[in-house]
């Protein structure tokens, strides 16, 4: 019985998914499940999609790091859940066997979910507006009713914050649609690689001289004040601020890009991951043994025991 | 509940094993498990068994903290927590974590298999030989002990490596019976 290791938890809302049992969705198979926001208390960490790493694959939730939370009683695929503002994008298995499909389901808060499309549930525009989903070997980018806006290339991309969709081109360069598909491609020089959004309108590249930010209209492209050593895994807060990584020892970091001064992040267990809150004051860390959520602004963090964040 | 951030830089982070057979350890099946008779419930039939932490989930949890609390002190080691008994009257339910408590305290015996593959924990682990061993041990023990307060034997396993039995010891009325395993 080998199990591979997970490669692999206030200001917020108590996001709750109250099962209400309404009866069945036009377009849907499954029962209404009603996606509700009560107000929380100011000061604390936002809102984010849970999961318990010794709960069962499929077990999400939702809830504030550090408080109740609740379960997400309709997601029942693999694909862990994704969280866009008010908006949550998720996968309900339909059919067994050969006939098995994951059903690509989205709901605002309030409101019943209703069916997207069948498919791979790929990254989700931070405005809610638009989804990438993977079906019959090829990415599409979808709106919320499932119609195509456009289809890429072959990588599925990652989103800015003021949505647009950066996808890396296979014949080298960048293609960056807007959320009508309006594409436009910008060139990149060959020993640099896109890794992710960095704020609004840019992107973070990888350069043999350092990390940089390049402007995805323009193409500009300029060196970062600092760059950390070694770096992996880095990724930009929604701001464009600060930096995670993990450095030559995975050791999670925070690097604030204004004036390169870095800080370690706490794990409780060999840490496995990051990931950003959409107002770019909390990151959190992931392992195998849990969680932990940290404010940037002033360092404090919340053990969130055995949950991590999937989404934020 | 706000702890301030401070920095646990560990070379062994980056030291992952790519798979664990903790439960198979414990004897646990895979694919097509025979049917035993004499079995009262083969793990693989248990309803929330988990094969990364627990033969359930209330034993999975308890896994979890056993491994936050040693790597705390700097060891990353994978922790199996098995319950006896195996199917407990409560689950653990993660929007009610003091539901851990119920079936926790239905628990008589806990058997605890640790497995690492970092050297930099076997390293901790041994540094000072035995005697720091056992006192390792002690404390897993009773953070066990703690979850479990009606659990009157503790069996640990060590394993450095999937395969390779470096110790094994009881705790009972909190006093620690260790002996060396093959490997020694």
């Amino acid at each position: 019985m080998k199990a591979r290791l997970p490669r692999l938890a206030l200001a917020g809302l108590a996001l709750t998914l109250a099962a209400c049992d309404l009866g069945t969705t036009p377009g849907s198979s499954t029962a209404c499940s009603k996606v509700t926001l009560p107000a929380a208390s100011a000061g604390g960490a936002p809102v984010a999609v849970l999961r318990d790493v010794a709960g069962g694959p499929v077990e999400y939730l939702v809830g504030a790091p550090g408080r109740t939370s609740a379960r997400m009683p309709e997601a029942d695929g693999e694909i862990p859940p994704v969280r866009t503002g008010d908006r949550l994008w998720f996968t309900v298995t339909r059919g067994a066997g050969a006939d098995r499909v994951l059903e690509i389901r989205t709901a605002r808060a309030g409101e019943c979910s209703s069916r997207v499309t069948d498919g791979t549930l790929g990254p989700a525009d931070p405005q809610g507006k638009a989804i990438v989903v993977g079906a019959d070997a090829k990415w599409r980018m979808l709106d919320t009713s499932g119609r195509a806006i456009a289809d890429l290339e072959g990588i599925r991309g990652t989103w800015t914050p003021d949505g647009y969709l950066v996808e890396p081109r296979t014949a080298g360069g960048l293609a960056v649609y807007d959320d009508t598909g309006k594409r436009h491609d910008i060139d990149l020089s060959s020993d640099s690689s896109a890794t992710g959004a960095m704020g609004p309108g840019h992107e973070l590249l990888s350069t043999p001289s350092g990390l940089a930010s390049m402007d995805i209209v323009s193409g500009a492209v300029t060196t970062l004040p600092h760059s950390p050593s070694q770096p992996a895994n880095v990724e930009a807060s929604r701001d464009g601020k600060y930096l995670t990584y993990f450095d030559a020892q995975r050791n999670p970091q925070l690097m604030r890009v204004a004036d390169g001064v870095i800080t370690a992040l706490p794990a409780p267990g060999p840490p496995t991951g990051m990931t950003w809150s959409a107002d770019s004051r909390w990151v959190a860390v992931q392992s195998p043994y849990g969680g932990v959520v940290v404010h940037v602004d002033d360092l404090t963090s919340i053990d969130t025991g055995p949950l991590i964040v999937i989404s934020w | 509940m706000k702890t301030q951030a401070g920095g646990f830089a560990a070379a062994l982070a980056a030291v992952i094993l790519s798979s664990c057979s903790l439960g198979q350890a414990l004897g646990a099946q895979s694919a097509s498990p025979t049917p035993q008779p004499s079995q009262a419930a083969s793990p693989m039939a248990l309803p929330d068994y988990n094969a990364r932490y627990g033969n359930n989930r209330v034993g999975a949890e308890a896994a979890v903290r056993v491994g936050r609390a040693l790597y705390a002190q700097q060891q990353y080691w994978e922790a199996y927590v098995k319950t006896d008994p195996p199917v407990l009257s409560s689950t653990f339910d993660p929007v009610r974590p003091e539901s851990f408590d119920v079936g926790a305290k239905e628990v008589q015996r806990i058997d605890l298999i640790l497995a690492t593959e970092s050297g930099p924990s076997i390293r901790m682990y041994a540094l000072g030989g035995v005697e720091h061993e056992k006192r390792v041990l002690v404390d897993v023990a009773r953070v066990l002990q703690a979850l479990f307060p009606s659990a009157s034997t503790i069996n640990l396993s060590v394993f450095y490596g999937e395969a390779n039995l470096h110790a094994t010891a009881t705790y009972q009325g909190g006093g620690l019976d260790y002996h060396a395993g093959p490997a020694r």
